[in-house]
Order: C-alpha cells, then sequence, then structure tokens
C-alpha cells in the first residue's frame, strides 16, 4: 500500500490574509516505512496529516492511494477527550463498527487490540473517562489499531505521557510494526522518541517540506534547515564530539549505530591512554 | 435523578430483551391513559407494582419518585378534587403514578445504551423515512454528554474558585459566580462537542452508512415467554372490560 502527495497546498481563509497551512507538499510513502514528521509550531504538521488521513481536502495538489490493505487512521492530539462511549470495549468498538463488521469480527478485534496496548481485562468494562492518563492513551492507540490500519497517523502521541508510558507507547508500536503490514507516521515535538521508533525523517518548516531523508543525513543538515528544530541526544552529542574534534562518525541512521560509535570512541580513548 | 438512573442488579427484567420491555411500556402507558375506571387504574397499579418488584428494584427507589414529583401529584390531585369528584382526583393521581412507576421501570431494569439499541431496532423498519441510526447516535451521544458535563462543571468550579468566585454566600455573589461558571462551561461543552466529532470522523464515522454493531440482541425463549404473558394480561384485560360493560 501506496500513498503519494503530488503539490498538497492547503491554504486556510482568513479575514486579514489567508494563511497557507501547506505549500506545494510532495513524497511517497509505503507499508511497511515508519517516518518521522518533525517541525516547529505552527509548521503544517497537523494539517498535513489531516490531509493524509482524508479529512481535509487540499486546497490544490494530489493525493493518491493505491492498495487497500487496510484504512488510513489518524490518532488525533489528545484523542482521549474525544471519548464518548460508555466503557472502554465500546469505545473501541467504535471504529470497527464504523467498517460495518460482523459482531463477532468486532468483538475479536476489540480483544486484539486492547490486548496489544496492554490494557488489563478488568478495567475493559469500566468508562474510559476513569481511566488513568496513560490508561486513556492505551485506549486511544487501541481504538486506532482496532480498524486494523493499512497507515497509522499519530499526531504528537507522546504529549502528556511520562517516562515509561512513552516507553509502553513505543514498545507497543514497535511490536505492531512487526507482527502487522503497517505504515506509520508520527509528529511529534520529542526527537529522541522519534530516532528510536522511525527510519525516515520528514521536515516541515513554514509549511514546505525542507527535508525528505535519513536520520544521519538530518544530523548533517538540521542546523542549516531550522535552528529551533532539537537533534535527538544521541545524534546531537556525537555532533559535539565530532565538532570537538573526536574521530567519530556523526550521522549514525539509527541509535545502535550510534551507541556503536559512541563504545568504538570509548575503546580507542582506552587504548589511547595506555600507548 | 435516583428514580430514573439504571438500577444494576440480577433479574427476571434485567435480562430480558430491550425490545420486550419497551413494548410492556407502550402497553402499560396505553392502558394508564385510556383507561378511565379508578378499578381499572388499581388494577394497572398493581400490574405496574409487581413489574417493579420482579425487577428487583428497591423500595426506596420507589419512594424517590413519589417525593421528586410530589408538587405535581399534589396540584393534580386538588385540582380534580376541585373540578370533580375524590374518586376523579384519585384517579388521575394513579394514573400518572402508573406512568411515573412505568418509567422508572423501564430505566431501572435496561441499561440506557441497551435501551437505545433497542429503540434503534424496533425502529428499524422506518428507516426509509427516519434516520433511525442517527437519532440513536444522537441519543446515546447526548447521554453519555451528561458525566462529561458534570466533571467538566466541577472542574470549572474548583478553578472559579481558587481564583476568589464565591459560590456560597448571598444571593447576589451567587449568581454573580453561576456567571463564572456557565460561561467557561458552555464554552467548553462547545469544544467538547467539536472534540468528540472529529474523534468520531478520524474514526471513520459517516452520517447514514451502514454501520456494525459490538451487541447483536438476542431474542430468547425467555422473552418470547414473557411477550405471550404480557399478550394474555392485556387479552383478559379487554375481555374483563367487554364483560364488566
Amino acid at each position: 500500500m501506496e500513498i503519494k502527495l503530488e503539490e498538497i497546498s492547503v491554504v486556510y481563509p482568513r479575514k486579514e490574509a489567508p494563511l497557507k497551512a501547506l505549500n506545494k507538499v510532495g513524497f511517497t510513502i509505503k507499508t511497511g516505512e515508519a517516518v518521522a514528521l518533525l517541525g516547529p509550531i505552527g509548521s503544517g504538521k497537523s494539517t498535513l496529516l489531516q490531509v493524509m488521513a482524508g479529512l481535509r481536502p487540499p486546497t490544490s495538489g494530489r493525493i493518491s492511494v493505491h492498495g487497500q490493505e487496510g484504512p488510513i487512521v489518524l490518532s488525533i492530539q489528545e484523542p482521549q477527550r474525544g471519548f464518548f462511549a460508555a466503557t472502554v470495549r465500546e469505545e473501541v468498538a467504535f471504529g470497527p463498527e464504523n467498517l460495518d463488521l460482523d459482531p463477532a469480527e468486532i468483538e475479536a478485534r476489540v480483544a486484539w487490540a486492547l490486548t496489544a496496548v496492554d490494557l488489563d481485562r478488568d478495567k475493559w468494562e469500566t468508562s474510559p473517562l476513569q481511566l488513568s492518563g496513560g490508561e486513556q492513551r492505551r485506549v486511544a492507540l487501541a481504538s486506532a489499531l482496532a480498524m486494523k490500519p493499512g497507515f497509522l497517523l499519530l499526531d504528537e502521541p507522546t504529549i502528556g505521557l511520562d517516562g515509561p508510558g512513552e516507553e509502553a507507547l513505543r514498545q507497543t508500536l514497535k511490536r505492531i510494526r512487526t507482527e502487522t503490514a503497517i505504515g506509520l507516521v508520527v509528529a511529534s515535538h520529542d526527537p529522541d522518541f522519534l530516532f528510536m521508533l522511525t527510519e525516515r525523517v520528514l521536515v516541515l518548516v513554514g509549511g514546505e517540506l525542507q527535508a525528505d531523508t535519513s536520520w544521519g543525513t538530518w544530523a548533517q543538515k538540521a542546523a542549516a534547515v531550522s535552528p529551533d528544530l532539537e537533534l535527538p541526544f544521541l545524534l546531537g552529542l556525537l555532533r559535539r564530539l565530532a565538532e570537538a574534534g573526536a574521530p567519530v562518525n556523526a550521522a549514525p541512521e539509527t541509535p545502535a549505530d550510534a551507541w556503536d560509535e559512541l563504545f568504538r570512541l570509548r575503546r580507542e580513548g582506552e587504548k589511547g591512554g595506555k600507548g | 435523578m435516583d428514580s430514573v438512573a439504571y438500577s444494576p442488579a440480577v433479574s427476571y427484567w434485567h435480562s430480558r430483551d430491550p425490545r420486550l420491555k419497551l413494548l410492556v411500556v407502550i402497553v402499560g402507558a396505553t392502558l394508564a391513559l385510556t383507561e378511565n375506571t379508578l378499578g381499572g387504574q388499581l388494577v394497572l397499579f398493581l400490574f405496574h407494582l409487581l413489574l417493579y418488584f420482579t425487577g428487583g428494584l428497591p423500595l426506596g427507589r420507589g419512594w424517590q419518585i413519589f417525593k421528586s414529583f410530589r408538587w405535581l401529584l399534589l396540584i393534580t390531585f386538588l385540582l380534580n378534587l376541585w373540578t370533580g369528584s375524590l374518586g376523579a382526583a384519585t384517579r388521575y393521581l394513579l394514573r400518572l403514578l402508573n406512568l411515573l412507576l412505568m418509567s422508572s421501570w423501564l430505566l431501572g431494569v435496561t441499561e440506557s445504551l441497551t435501551l437505545i439499541k433497542g429503540l434503534e431496532l424496533s425502529l428499524r423498519p422506518l428507516r426509509r423515512i427516519l434516520p433511525v441510526g442517527e437519532i440513536a447516535m444522537v441519543l446515546g451521544l447526548t447521554l453519555s454528554f451528561f458525566p462529561l458535563l458534570l466533571t467538566e462543571a466541577r472542574e470549572i468550579m474548583l478553578a472559579q474558585q481558587a481564583r476568589g468566585v464565591n459560590f456560597k454566600t448571598n444571593w447576589v455573589k451567587k449568581m454573580r459566580g453561576l456567571l463564572a461558571m456557565v460561561i467557561p462551561l458552555f464554552i467548553s461543552a462547545l469544544r467538547r462537542a467539536l472534540e468528540i466529532a472529529q474523534a468520531m470522523e478520524v474514526r471513520g464515522y459517516v452520517p447514514g452508512a451502514p454501520r456494525g454493531s459490538l451487541y447483536e440482541l438476542a431474542w430468547g425463549k425467555q422473552d418470547s415467554i414473557a411477550f405471550g404473558l404480557i399478550l394474555c394480561f392485556v387479552l383478559l384485560w379487554w375481555g374483563a372490560k367487554a364483560f364488566l360493560r
């Protein structure tokens, strides 16, 4: 499955001056990819996700979807504010119900999704409003997963989560990626979360696509594109070391490569100390 | 509110199909509204009491109905006493009580969402002329909005109290406090409505499109038996009426 965007522009009509939220954005993503969507506040990330999910028609440009492994599902910012069902199970069932499935299939999907996000079974019949913040986010993720999306678009999924909550979310998403054919697009202000989850980086600044690249390349050009965008901690550290003259590759593509680089530097440092 | 809230329990009526219970209420209410003799209303009252207690509803709930509607009951009684006789006044009082008892019974033994599901399925034959699914969805959303608004109201109240709004002293201050309460509540209700609409949209809700359902209502043997009993009651009722006339 593949989503292709060509010259997508979105203009919000405003009294004073029309606001250009997206300006000729174009890229293609495929199932199996995990894409980070970076950009300062107001750069058009949410608008782009809404366009991709088919919820907002672009002012101009073309979006085409090939293949039909599953729907494109957007999990909005603070999704728990949209809860309305009486029980967790009913909340999660809402999406599959909209797909007009059989009761047995809906039931099975609800159970699968709630198990996938690791929500205690004794909470399935309680009101989603009575759960803790972290549990509510799990329910929200489950309600998106229960639709068996071909693409899952997440808008700021880590806001309001603590460390363990963030870790659990990352593990769940990683597991879902290995278990099902799914494409992920994650917009977030948390570069570390994104670095550990994704391989490809899309960067929006002022509604324009400034970069469509890998983490390694992004580490090298981030400072030139926008000084507001923070690098993941590991990449920033390697960059600083390289700038200080340390013999490191400052552009690893994955967290594992970055760690390897740091360990290599330490080994060489020890050797150098002895020699 | 206690007299119309769902009362969780295990009873004969709790486990019946909501469509059956809706039918019982329609039959009961029709009889209560059309019956013009004191004796008939009394028999209906006994019938409703029977329903009430076989539904495992607590006595206190019955008293709650009486208490919450005491002014309506009293005024109806006095007005009819003034314009008619003691018999007529009692008849009207019983009629009102019958209707109240009936609705309290229905809401007590049926969860609201199950009830809506039942309503939706009962109205399904009309779906060509009525947007049945949407009506049920709106009813369900309205019901789930109440607890949300209550929580929100409590939070706003705390926030305003923290900023020195007084909800407790004299009525001028109370009114001002109320204003500080109502405006944010109204805005937050609107915002919440938009958020829920968005949440529904991202999960593929399209008004009018065919939808599946997590729960299927299953009409069981017990429901058919109960249906038969209700039918017998109505036939007996008509028989007795014809005989007494």
